[in-house]
């Protein structure tokens, strides 16, 4: 069939849900459909832009598709009789994050205004789904509690594990992601001044935020520690990035309060090593388990740190937990196969 | 252009009579249908015509067919309810022959709904708390009704008939800029028209009239705001013999009270009372008359089909310098101040039945306005010129529904300053801002 | 700088990724970050709300320059807009297409028109710089919209999904030109 991939986007930004409505669209292709990507430019400052953007996605009219599959806000309330959603996000700042620091929206009446425009349209036009699909349970919790809507989680693959492999367990830990506040990188670093055993921690990504950048250049100087921590702040290719997984002794993956597992911890698995993330990481809780695939901390330096220093020094241990995670991955049916057919019956 | 004009079309409606010379020119320029309440008298026409009985049975599809839908609206329910109730289910352009529809809306609400409080309501919602309050006082039988009497036209509840139209047609200036008072989208005057009748309108001798008098003729339907009661005081005053002739439905009470006046200063030989005469018959004592007198006040109507008509006959016609009248040129009819009314009326009417040479003189250039001003063909193609803009509106009102609709979903109201944002930006996307001609 | 290229969503028409594919590879020769934004648009669906639609985005602080290439998403917001409009880009279904203001069959359909053209108006108006080449109905443009376009030809283009090795050297030259005036 004719199927529109509907996401949101920020131009010139790309991070994992980009990466998924890609890879969808693609396997879309490989699984005999025709697909389409379409990207909705979405911003969101001022907040006043917010509703902009919800009222042009219910404007627009998406032509000779058979099937639309909506993923993320507000791109999933464009009009289809034969909607599917794969809802990797929802506007977090009108529900989970009112009332933190990651809020977003003014507290003002106005930012008031907007959070239950976002839930009312939320609450009328998510329904208009045939079926919703999310990426976590933590999504699917979510779903529930603050819009009273039932869904399946239907866990995110990697469009290509053929180029992972396990080839060493070397002494470092390996950190790709883009570089933010929400990562926590600055939170690695931190923690390799607790670390005891040699070991090194390989960050690879882009700054977003140049002050975030230069929280972490300031704390790797500050901590002396530009001989153990390296940041790969260029593009690497995925081959690269392969590569270093394959040579890990494991993978550090600590961002707070997460939908998903996130890729890195799949590809992590595909690469037989174990993940270490911490007890607030959100969704990386599906596929870490703790002394099992690897180690939970609490989310402070000394508590990573000491579960480190545990994975480097025992090789076999990390090996063991590696191969357990990829069992992991095999069991949970994390494929493509699975996800296609779910999202065009 | 394909329009639906809807209308009253009874024989007596004077509406419909001009709906009927109205429709008539717009099928020369463009695909007209002419809708109208089923009614036994009704007009002739070889325009294309679709009767209903109540506007429930019209099919809201088949006037969506239509690029532009005029509703013909005045101040009386028997011939406007059903229409009315077709424009508030189907937005149209409303042809506005009346400033005051209170008439109209009280009858609505206390005889036909039955609901008292829709009435309060309205009031409320159009005139605030004093609207308010005035309404419950009529309710409760402690007001006097405020239809019966000249403060009406500070409740004329016209603003009503206009919910979601996007146009309006008014046939005054005045009545424009009250409209446009209220109303944001396309306001139009156009002068109301009328045409002659060919039809052969006899001899004098035909009528019903005492030979060898002056033919003095009001017409119109007989109420207090035409003041026959004056005309009566000052005919009384006039030395000169007279025949005063008024043409036009009456009802009980007020018609009592003038034929006591009759009665009180012995005119019952100068003065008949002929109620509802046919057109033809309207048109010969027009024909004939020597005199019109068209009085009112306070000014209920939008325009006045009676004045156009006097004038097409080259009459010679005394108005109340008010509403409509006051915007006729001063040297085609002759205006009197409705302050020293008796007096000033005494006056025009001794020295019109003095002088033919006069009344005739006006009488001209009255009618060489009328020839200008007053054609149904200049009216038909000032519809169709106005239709163009009025249709633009329509196609955005119906994006302004659409977002309205989406906003509601998201619990915005039209209060709030976020939706007025996306009106504004959709308005000043959209539309002109240029102002109407 | 960043240059953001708006266009209609057309699968079935290549010469769109095909147009916007070369146009962006051009623009990274020269020296710009680039990226296509191909967005929904039906032709038989209401066009007043998807011209609202487009007019609702606005991508101010998502790119330094942005390229329209066809309607409605000229009506898309940003301070440094351009337009580049080429005939076989999907001009149907618009004001501009010859062929759909002759088939307007109501008044109605006029009426609508005339709101867009409006909205026309105020994008060719807002624009920094307005071009055609010389197939599109640039001869109208002054008249109708109180603003010349200037000729701008698009050079040969890539596949849709080609790679810029494919290109001659000359045609390499002709986009890098088309580049420089686009972000001049």
């Amino acid at each position: 069939m004719k199927i529109a991939v509907v996401n949101n986007c920020v131009p010139f930004l790309n991070g994992g849900a980009e990466y998924l409505a890609q890879s969808l669209t693609s396997k879309l292709a490989e699984y005999g459909h025709e697909a389409i990507l379409v990207r909705i430019p979405f911003a969101w400052e001022p907040p006043e832009r917010i509703l902009d953007s919800m009222l042009a996605c219910r404007l627009f009219r998406l032509p000779k598709v058979d099937r639309v599959i909506g993923l993320k806000f507000p791109a999933y309330y464009v009009q289809h009789d034969d909607k599917v959603l794969w809802l990797l996000h929802q506007f977090r700042q009108a529900y989970d994050l009112w009332g933190t620091d990651l809020q977003g929206l003014p507290s003002s009446k106005a930012g008031v205004s907007i959070r239950d425009a976002v839930r009312a349209a939320d609450n009328l036009h998510l329904r208009d789904a045939k079926t919703i699909f999310t990426n976590s349970h933590v999504t699917s919790n979510r779903l529930k509690k603050f819009n009273d809507i039932d869904s399946q989680v239907l866990w995110p693959p990697l469009s290509d594990t053929t180029h992972f492999s396990c080839e060493a367990f070397d002494d470092f830990v390996f950190y790709p992601s883009r570089v933010n506040a929400a990562k926590r990188q600055l939170l690695a670093v931190e923690s390799m001044r607790h670390v005891k055993s040699p070991g090194r921690l390989i960050l690879a990504g882009k700054g977003e935020d140049p002050a975030e950048d230069q929280r972490i250049e300031k704390a790797i100087e500050d901590y002396r520690l530009g001989d153990r921590v390296i940041w790969e702040r260029s593009y690497i290719s995925e081959q690269s990035k392969a590569d270093y997984f394959s040579r890990a002794a494991g993978t550090l993956y600590i961002p707070y309060d997460e939908d998903s597992y996130g890729y890195v911890t799949l590809e992590s698995y595909f690469s037989k090593k174990p993940v270490i993330t911490c007890t607030d990481s959100g969704g990386t809780n599906v596929l870490v388990k703790d002394r099992e695939t690897g180690f939970v901390a609490e989310p402070n330096p000394v508590s990573i740190a000491a579960e480190i220093d545990r994975l480097l020094a025992d090789k076999s241990r990390a090996r063991a937990m590696g191969q357990s995670g990829y069992d992991l991955v095999k069991k949970m049916d994390i494929t493509w196969d699975h996800v296609i057919r779910s999202l065009t019956t | 252009m394909r329009i639906a004009w809807v209308s009253p079309f009874s024989s007596q409606s004077s509406i419909g009579r001009r709906s009927e010379e109205i429709v008539g020119e717009l099928s020369k320029v463009c695909d007209v249908d002419l809708w109208h309440p089923q009614t036994e008298d009704e007009r002739p026409t070889a325009v294309p015509r679709r009767r209903f009985v109540r506007a429930s049975d019209v099919d809201p599809a088949e006037l969506a067919r239509y690029d532009m839908v005029a509703y013909n609206m005045g101040n009386y329910l028997p011939f406007h309810g059903e229409i009315y109730k077709l424009a508030v289910g189907t937005p149209g352009v409303v042809v506005l022959h009346d400033l005051v529809l209170h008439h109209f809306f009280a009858a609505y609400y206390f005889e036909e709904l039955r609901q008292p409080t829709g009435y309060r309501d309205a009031m409320a919602r159009l005139y605030g708390h004093r609207g308010k309050k005035l309404a419950e006082g009529i309710i409760a039988g402690s007001q006097p009704r405020v239809w019966e009497r000249d403060e009406v036209v500070d409740f004329p509840m016209f603003e009503d008939a206009l919910t979601g139209a996007y146009g309006v047609i008014a046939h005054s200036d005045f009545l424009v800029e009250r409209v446009r008072k209220v109303f944001a989208g396309p306001v139009q005057k156009i002068p109301l028209c009328c045409e002659l009748s060919s039809a052969d309108s006899g001899t004098r001798g035909d009528l019903d009239v005492p030979a060898g008098r002056p033919l003095i003729v009001t017409v119109g339907h007989v109420n207090p705001n035409k003041r026959i009661d004056s005309v009566l005081r000052a005919l009384a005053a006039v030395e000169r013999p007279f025949s005063y002739v008024i043409a036009g439905p009456f009802d009980g009470p007020y018609q009592r009270r003038l034929q006591g006046i009759v009665d009180d200063n012995g005119l019952n030989k100068s003065v008949t009372f002929l109620g509802y005469v046919s057109d033809n018959l309207l048109h010969a004592y027009l024909r004939h008359a020597d005199l019109c007198i068209n009085l009112r006040y306070p000014a209920f109507e939008g325009s006045s089909g009676s004045i156009v008509e006097e004038m097409w006959h080259g009459k010679a016609t005394i108005v109340t310098n008010t509403g409509f009248y006051r915007e006729l040129p001063d040297d085609t009819v002759h205006k009197i101040s409705h302050e020293n009314e008796i007096a000033e009326l005494t006056a025009a009417i001794r020295l019109f039945l003095g002088d033919p040479e006069e009344r005739h003189r006006l009488g001209q250039r009255a009618l060489a306005h009328a020839r200008t001003q007053f054609h149904p063909a200049q009216y038909a193609h000032r519809v169709l010129e106005f239709a163009t803009r009025a249709i633009q509106t329509k196609a955005a009102i119906r994006l302004a529904d659409r977002i309205g609709s989406e906003l509601r979903n998201m619990g915005v109201t039209s209060e709030m300053p976020e939706a007025a944002s996306i009106s504004d930006r959709a308005y000043d996307l959209f539309l002109p801002t240029s102002p109407a001609p | 700088m960043k240059v953001l290229v708006i266009g209609r969503l057309c699968p079935d028409n290549p010469c769109i990724a095909a147009f916007t594919n070369t146009l962006v590879v051009g623009l990274q020769n020269h020296g710009h970050a680039a990226e296509t934004l191909l967005l929904p648009f039906d032709p038989e669906a209401p066009l007043l709300e998807q011209a609202m639609a487009a007019r609702l985005l606005d991508v101010s602080g998502s790119a330094d320059r942005m390229v329209a290439i066809n309607a409605p998403f000229h009506l898309v917001q940003h301070p440094h807009k351009i337009l580049w409009l080429v005939e076989g880009l999907e001009m149907d279904g618009w004001v501009w297409d010859a062929d759909s203001a002759a088939a307007l069959r109501s008044s109605s359909d006029q009426a609508e028109f005339a709101l867009l053209e409006h909205a026309d108006r105020i994008a060719f108006a807002e624009a920094r710089h307005v071009f055609c080449d010389p197939g599109a109905a640039r001869s109208s443009f002054g008249s109708r919209y109180g603003r010349n376009a200037d000729v701008l030809v698009p050079g040969p283009y890539l596949e849709a999904a080609g790679h810029p090795s494919g290109q001659t050297e000359q045609e390499i030259a002709v986009w890098n030109e088309i580049a420089s005036q686009l972000t001049s």
